[in-house]
């Protein structure tokens, strides 16, 4: 750590390979198989830019947490700046999508039944229900009121459970 | 209770949203005694537990499908590491910081600029061209654009090194890192608040001194 705080990009590429495949799969539920590659990419460049800033109380994992998720809201409002179509974090949309059904035993199928739900149920429903946070914490993070995030999760909820049960 | 105001309590009573809550104790025993009498809620309220327990229980790590270190190399090569300060960010200091970069490295080149200035080849040792490291900068500098440019200058400040006296060289290197840090800070404030246009201002503007000062120094090394 001392190395890559000191620039040393060698070891900043171990610290990258003792987390990446965490940053990813948090960037995979929240942003979508499409971006999760760059977003992943994108969390170690600002890592890397702000790791002076990082004392080692914690994880380095647990600091890489909450950068992931500010750098995917940030991001997300900035395109949403930049492109009307980008659907509202908010935005609870009448459109209700049919998820296939999920499969009881393995993991993956309900990151794949996630990808099927719209970006802000699916967003809420993984900072809470997989990462633990807590509504007002999400409300913080993404500008949502609180319940605007119950209402989220509660869609979510619904949707995946519906997939479940076929 | 209807079931669906059942259903509709049912995440925060899973959650404990409200278990702990006094005035809420009547409408939670209403819900409880509803859930007794009414298999289809029961069923609801089992496939909800089960879903949260294996959103809980999702693998914390996936591979990526690909190796994105090459990628995340070639930007952090170009992106020095920053030494985070820890003072609040002000309203003034990327500013202020800038400006006395500029401040200081104005004396350096007065005193230095003449005698190591001289005539070289306008493409540099490491191939980057001088004309595009040394053309005027634009009004907006987006991200991956300020990334190039400060790399190319970078390489070439480094490529020059023994054209410069080793203090100048060190005052480079020094107020490089105020700028820098200046820039962390903006960015932090940025991410706080990016729809602050006051600050994106300053962040460009801080960006396009840092790219100035670079073009100087390698001017300087001419």
């Amino acid at each position: 750590m001392r190395r890559a705080k000191a620039g040393d990009v060698l070891a900043f590429e171990r610290l990258y390979e003792d987390n990446v495949r965490q940053v990813y799969a948090l960037c995979y539920r929240m942003a979508g198989r499409d971006r999760a590659e760059e977003l992943t990419q994108d969390v170690f460049v600002r890592a890397w830019q702000k790791l002076g800033s990082f004392r080692g109380d914690s994880a380095l994992a647990t600091w890489l947490h909450p950068l992931t998720v500010n750098l995917f809201y940030s991001d997300l409002r900035a395109r949403r700046r930049h492109t009307d179509r980008i659907m509202a974090t908010d935005d609870l949309t009448p459109h209700e999508p049919a998820l296939p059904p999920v499969a009881k035993d393995i993991g993956l199928d309900l990151d794949r039944a996630l990808e099927g739900l719209p970006p802000g149920a699916r967003q809420v429903f993984v900072l809470h229900d997989t990462y633990g946070y807590k509504h007002h914490e999400i409300a913080q993070m993404t500008g949502i009121a609180v319940g605007t995030s119950k209402a989220q999760l509660h869609r979510a909820r619904r949707l995946l459970r519906e997939g479940l049960s076929r | 209770m209807t079931c669906a105001e059942c259903r509709l309590q049912l995440d925060d009573i899973i959650d404990g949203e409200y278990a702990a809550s006094e005035p809420q104790a009547e409408q939670l025993a209403a819900l409880e005694a509803h859930l007794r009498g009414c298999a289809a809620c029961r069923a609801v309220e089992a496939q909800l537990r089960e879903l949260i327990a294996r959103a809980a229980a999702l693998p914390p790590r996936m591979s990526p499908p690909r190796d994105l270190w090459p990628d995340i190399a070639q930007r952090v090569r170009r992106a020095p590491a920053q030494v985070q300060t820890h003072r609040p960010w002000t309203r003034f200091s990327g500013l202020a910081a800038a400006a006395g970069v500029v401040l200081a490295l104005s004396g350096v080149f007065a005193l230095r600029g003449a005698e190591q200035r001289r005539v070289l080849d306008t493409t540099s040792t490491t191939g980057i061209s001088m004309r595009t490291a040394l053309s005027p900068v634009g009004v907006l500098l987006p991200e991956r654009e300020y990334e190039r440019a400060t790399a190319a200058l970078m390489e070439a400040v480094e490529a020059r090194r023994e054209m410069l006296s080793p203090e100048t060289h060190q005052v480079v290197t020094r107020n490089l890192r105020v700028i820098d840090d200046a820039l962390a800070e903006l960015r932090s404030a940025l991410d706080s608040d990016p729809g602050n246009d006051e600050l994106a201002s300053l962040f460009s503007s801080t960006q396009r001194r840092k790219v100035a000062v670079l073009q100087r120094v390698v001017r300087l090394s001419l």
